[in-house]
């Protein structure tokens, strides 16, 4: 029995590879992401290892706030991101056992050209950013300690003021020289430098990408923090000495505001917060595999029915000599299983493929990711194995019990394997899935916390499949309005299309529910972002007065000088200015971001509408928005308490509400609070009023000129502002859309194994057509035009479970949110549509070709 | 018209449809070689109903088969019409010769006759429609009359017996006006009646609208309804019977098969 298995196999190589290719390209994405995350796992925390490699000890400011992490985005190490003071390394030093203790500062610092000289009759003009946008720009102090993870690479170290050295991979990707004059914008504005060296950092040439710029002590605290101030000290532990005694002995020296941990614990917490990034990362990365693997699933199901229902005789004639059911099916499953064993294979090295194509990805982002090889856990192994298999046993389990109710009497009968499923219990199988499909979904929006995912993404694995399962039902009429096009623009071979789409439904609608998945995802993500994108359109627009707004973008998003503020407010025809400032706080015992902002003028410049109280922002008030006091069961007058990371509890109490607005946030406090309990007083956005419509483009001229000494800031009006955030969301859009193309490409090699598959069956009507003169031609065109209904129709049916998805999750995110409403892209989904289209002609190639190549007289005359 | 040896030349005098001359048909090459038509050369007139028939491996099949433009040959030439409009379909490519059979040419299989998806009215137009001619109602009538199956013209194959099966397939081999119509033992697989209801529309077809019908059979009695039997044995016509009957026929055979039997030596 299983020589015959393998027989047929092999009898069949195109049609295994075909649907082993589903296989393949579902195990690689998968298996493609996972060696990713494992890679970059391993040189981020050799990368960390290494830069800490030799501190024994680190002192930093205690966070008031529970889990704080350290935040990878801003460079910056945890705690409460307070500076340590200067005077602190003296007690250290003195601390028996202390080998070296340097202190380290760090801060936000961008490398730009020296600016032009003005020219006369032109615009001042920005200087352009050298550093790469696309990672945090950091400053750090250059220390020639060895605690330190810089080492010089060429020129000298920075040792007057005004010298800077950056990193190898900035150097060079720059084509800078040694020597050269450029500047550098701060949280202090813009000041000139030199390039006097280049450093490696650890063993690689930057970190990940990350342009650093490496001062003097001196000017990096004047620079990056206050003179007097460092981020944190690091110390180095003399032979002999414990990491733990060290840390004990100097616990004892440093206040209690300030907090001591060992090197370990650094390394630790370093790789502990990036396992929680890249984990995220890769759990995004591997929902498409796994969207990928499901399609795939059905492509395998309709390639296995179809082989057994052209083998129904050879089958027959197996029972008919004494096969059991049992041996016919286990037949079946064993062909499953090599072609998942096989497919799972080619899946890992191409998943290889993957892993190294995405991390050029990444390289191509910006995002440099230090040497190293790509890591190949045995984890990944046994994950590829057991998914592909286990998917293609699933897939084929229902053609493995339909081939063993094959009666032995189909051997004697030229019969057609027609499915005999029961209309009723269909109707009733599909809907419950639907059903339990869109209940799962409505709930797993309810749900908070990581558990939704799991629950939605249930949900739409339901409802797909018990669209597939009502699909058959439905799929002749559909067809039929779809095709009626081509049947009276094409005539015959137009109505031949037709009927070859219509008259087997279930392989229709299983070939069609492939592509219907990604359709559904691509269009929901669509009606999503539309939604959304209008919705921001709506709420920002409505949410501002101000006629500017001047912050950073990206990873330029840095908050900058208050002088800027005062400069603004100095210019001529300008109304109000306001400076909005940005806190993570716990309130009553649970994480908020509150914002600050300037009391005088606030109502100007954001369209702040009254619920409740009075827009008092004096001393203590805090303002909140009426969701939160209604949501919170709170009342306005009452008292709250604000823990602060740096400061610790303070008391505000409640002055007012107002309507919900998308930049005011949630509470309001006013900007002296904010400087009562932050060290670093900077402000993240500027808010400027023209006094008169008139004085518009005089102001923002001036305002742009304002902003040449702070290359990383950019002036915009309403409309730019709101359509860069717009552009946000197109951006996040786009890389799902990506995604998704691969479960598409999959689906479409699905019409193509299907219809492959069709003509093999049809040989002898294709023969009997071309005998009586259809031409070559017109085989091929009525091949291309079935192609584009059975894609047409998973693309409507993807359109439709699509549309549901889009609304779900609009749903689910506006009443989180109180944000957005429902908007539908009619012209994005009509060319989704057309896309399908297209994707069918693309699949027709290779069957078009072999249906008119058939050899007219073989096919007919073989009887 | 040259004539080999070996090959009885049965050319005719009146004007003929189908012409083979001088016809070589040869399978695979070297030791594997077969001559599956050996110098043929036959005429088949103008409204006459022509029977060919020989034992397996005569080359009936293949003489038919080249004859209807669906397979290629080796040496000679097959002339299809009459006079100016007499084409040597040798020379034509696939898409001519795809045009030819569609338009000069009518069908009838012994199975799998007909298209599942479309009704029968739809199968008889195919050709028609695949040209996108317009069908002669009139025309169309009097076929769809002549085989009996205007209540069953909404009907899909399935839904229709074998003999109804044939009878449709007889009227799409009409329907076009075919110079000739080809028959691959149209019989084969229906019973008595049916066979004489395909067989009696066939005649009849000859008879009163003065259609060429060339079928292939191994059944004396189908062949008894002929005007004429061919009788093909080793790739060679060996004989030539007209007004068959079907005792006639039978006994030719018969004396086919001994004398196939005697040169193989191997039945």
């Amino acid at each position: 029995m299983l020589r015959t298995t393998l027989r047929s196999l092999f009898a069949r190589k195109l049609r295994l590879v075909l649907s082993a290719l589903a296989i393949v390209l579902g195990v690689g994405f998968v298996t493609g992401t996972l060696v990713l995350t494992d890679t970059l796992n391993r040189t981020f925390n050799n990368l960390f290892s290494d830069i800490d490699k030799n501190t024994s000890v680190k002192i930093r400011a205690k966070s008031n706030l529970a889990d704080t992490g350290a935040d990878q985005s801003s460079g910056a190490s945890g705690g409460s991101g307070r500076p340590v003071p200067a005077s602190l390394l003296g007690p250290v030093r003195a601390v028996p056992g202390v080998a070296e203790a340097e202190g380290t500062v760090q801060g936000f610092a961008v490398l730009t050209e020296r600016p032009a000289p003005p020219v006369a009759g032109q615009p001042p003009r920005q200087a352009p950013i050298l550093s790469n946008e696309n990672a945090p720009p950091i400053g750090v102090a250059f220390n020639a300690s060895t605690l330190s993870p810089l080492h010089v690479d060429s020129g000298t170290p920075p040792a007057a003021a005004g010298d800077i050295a950056v990193d190898r991979g900035t150097f060079d990707q720059k084509k800078l020289r040694l020597g050269q004059n450029l500047a550098v914008a701060t949280q202090s504005g813009l000041s000139d430098v030199r390039l006097v060296g280049t450093f490696r950092f650890g063993s690689s040439n930057n970190l990940a990408g990350a342009t650093l710029i490496a001062f003097t002590p001196p000017d990096a605290q004047r620079l990056l923090l206050q003179p007097g101030q460092l981020t944190d000290i690091t110390v180095g532990a003399a032979p002999g000495v414990t990491q733990e005694e060290l840390q004990s002995r100097i616990a004892a020296v440093v206040p209690p505001e300030y907090e001591t941990l060992t090197g370990k614990q650094i390394i630790k917490e370093n790789a502990d917060s990036l396992a929680k990034g890249l984990g995220s990362f890769s759990t995004f990365l591997q929902a498409f595999g796994y969207i990928s693997l499901f399609v795939g699933a059905f492509i395998i199901s309709n390639t296995f029915s179809m082989l057994i229902a052209q083998r129904v005789r050879e089958l027959a004639l197996l029972r008919a000599l004494g096969a059991s059911k049992r041996q016919v099916r286990r037949s079946v499953i064993v062909e499953a299983l090599l072609v998942g064993v096989v497919g799972s294979t080619l899946g890992l090295a191409f998943g290889f493929g993957v892993a190294v194509l995405l991390k050029a990805l990444l390289g191509a982002f910006g995002v440099e990711l230090p040497a190293g090889g790509v890591v190949f856990a045995p984890r990944t192994v046994l994950v590829a194995y057991v998914i592909g298999t286990v998917t293609t046993l699933l897939a084929a389990l229902g053609p493995a019990i339909r081939a063993a109710r094959v009666p032995p009497i189909a051997a004697m009968r030229d019969v057609e394997m027609s499915p005999t499923g029961n209309l009723r219990n269909r109707t009733l199988s599909g809907a419950t899935l639907l059903a339990a499909g869109v209940a799962l979904i409505l709930l797993g929006f309810g749900v908070q916390g990581s558990g939704a995912l799991g629950i939605v993404g249930g949900g739409a694995a339901a409802v797909f499949l018990g669209v597939a399962t009502l699909s058959p039902l439905i799929s002749r009429p559909v067809i039929k309005v779809i095709g009626a096009p081509f049947a009276s623009g094409f005539g015959t071979v137009g109505r031949l299309s037709q009927e070859n789409a219509r008259r087997n439904p279930r392989r229709t609608s299983s070939t069609a529910a492939a592509l219907m998945i990604g359709l559904a995802l691509v269009s929901a993500f669509s009606v999503f972002g539309t939604s959304i994108k209008t919705s921001i359109r709506d709420l920002f627009g409505e949410s501002l007065k101000a006629d500017f707004i001047v912050t950073g973008g990206g990873f330029n998003q840095q908050p900058f000088s208050p002088e800027l503020a005062g400069q603004l407010r100095r210019l001529p025809d300008v109304s109000a200015v306001s400076q909005l400032r940005f806190a993570q706080v716990t309130i009553d015992g649970t994480k908020a971001n509150v914002n600050a902002v300037n009391p005088e003028g606030l109502t100007d410049v954001l369209n702040l509408q009254r619920e409740e109280g009075r827009f008092d922002l004096a001393g203590q008030n805090m303002l909140v928005s009426s969701k939160v006091l209604a949501d919170k069961k709170w009342k306005v007058g009452q008292t709250v308490t604000v823990r602060w990371a740096e400061t610790g509890d303070r008391p505000f109490q409640i002055a007012g509400t107002f309507q919900q607005n998308q930049l005011a946030g949630e509470y309001v406090v006013p900007l002296s609070a904010y400087d009562a309990n932050v060290t670093t007083k900077l402000d993240s956005i500027v808010l400027v009023k023209a006094a008169t419509p008139a004085a518009l483009p005089a102001v923002r001229s001036a305002i742009t000129q304002a902003l040449v000494p702070y290359p990383n800031l950019d002036v915009r009006d309403q409309k730019e502002f709101v359509a860069d955030n717009a552009r946000q969301i197109d951006q996040i859009l786009g890389l799902v859309t990506a995604l998704l193309t691969f479960a598409i490409v999959i689906a479409t090699f699905g019409i193509i194994n299907t219809l492959l598959l069709s003509v093999v069956e049809r040989t002898r009507e294709i023969g009997l057509l071309r005998a009586v003169g259809l031409q070559r031609r017109q085989t091929r065109v009525m091949i291309r035009l079935e192609a584009i209904m059975i894609a047409v129709y998973g693309g409507v049916l993807g359109l439709a479970v699509g549309s549901f998805f889009g609304w779900a999750l609009t749903h689910a995110f506006t009443k989180e949110s109180e944000f957005g409403s429902f908007h539908y892209p009619f012209v994005q989904l009509f060319i989704f549509l057309l896309v399908s289209g297209v994707l069918g002609v693309l699949a027709a190639i290779i069957p078009a070709w072999r249906a008119s190549r058939i050899n007219v007289l073989q096919a007919i005359a073989t009887t | 018209m040259s004539s080999s040896m070996s090959a009885t030349p049965l050319t005719k005098t009146g004007p003929v449809a189908v012409r083979a001359a001088d016809l070589v048909k040869v399978y695979g090459a070297g030791e594997t070689e077969v001559v599956a038509l050996d110098h043929v050369t036959v005429d088949f007139p103008v409204g006459e109903f022509t029977a060919i028939m020989g034992p397996s491996g005569s080359g009936k099949s293949t003489l038919m088969h080249c004859l209807a433009a669906l397979d290629s040959i080796s040496a000679g030439q097959i002339l299809l019409g009459v006079g100016d409009e007499q084409i040597d379909i040798a020379t034509l490519n696939d898409k001519r010769l795809t045009a030819l059979r569609r338009d000069r040419i009518g069908f009838i299989f012994q199975q799998f006759n007909l298209l599942p998806t479309l009704t029968a009215a739809e199968n008889i137009t195919l050709p028609l429609d695949i040209a996108g001619r317009k069908v002669d109602q009139a025309w169309f009538d009097q076929v769809v009359t002549a085989v009996d199956l205007h209540d069953r013209l909404k009907h899909r194959p399935t839904e229709l017996s074998g003999g109804q099966q044939q009878r449709v397939a007889c009227a799409r081999a009409l329907v076009s006006r075919p110079a000739v119509i080809f028959a691959d033992e149209p019989t084969g697989n229906l019973d008595s009646t049916a066979s004489a209801e395909v067989l009696g529309f066939l005649q009849r077809s000859v008879r009163e609208l003065g259609q060429t019908v060339v079928m292939v059979t191994h059944d004396p009695s189908a062949a008894s309804y002929a005007d004429r039997v061919v009788f093909l044995a080793d790739g060679k016509i060996v004989d030539e019977m007209t007004s068959p009957t079907a005792d006639g026929v039978l006994d030719r055979m018969k004396s086919l098969d001994s004398r196939t039997t005697s040169v193989d030596g191997s039945r």
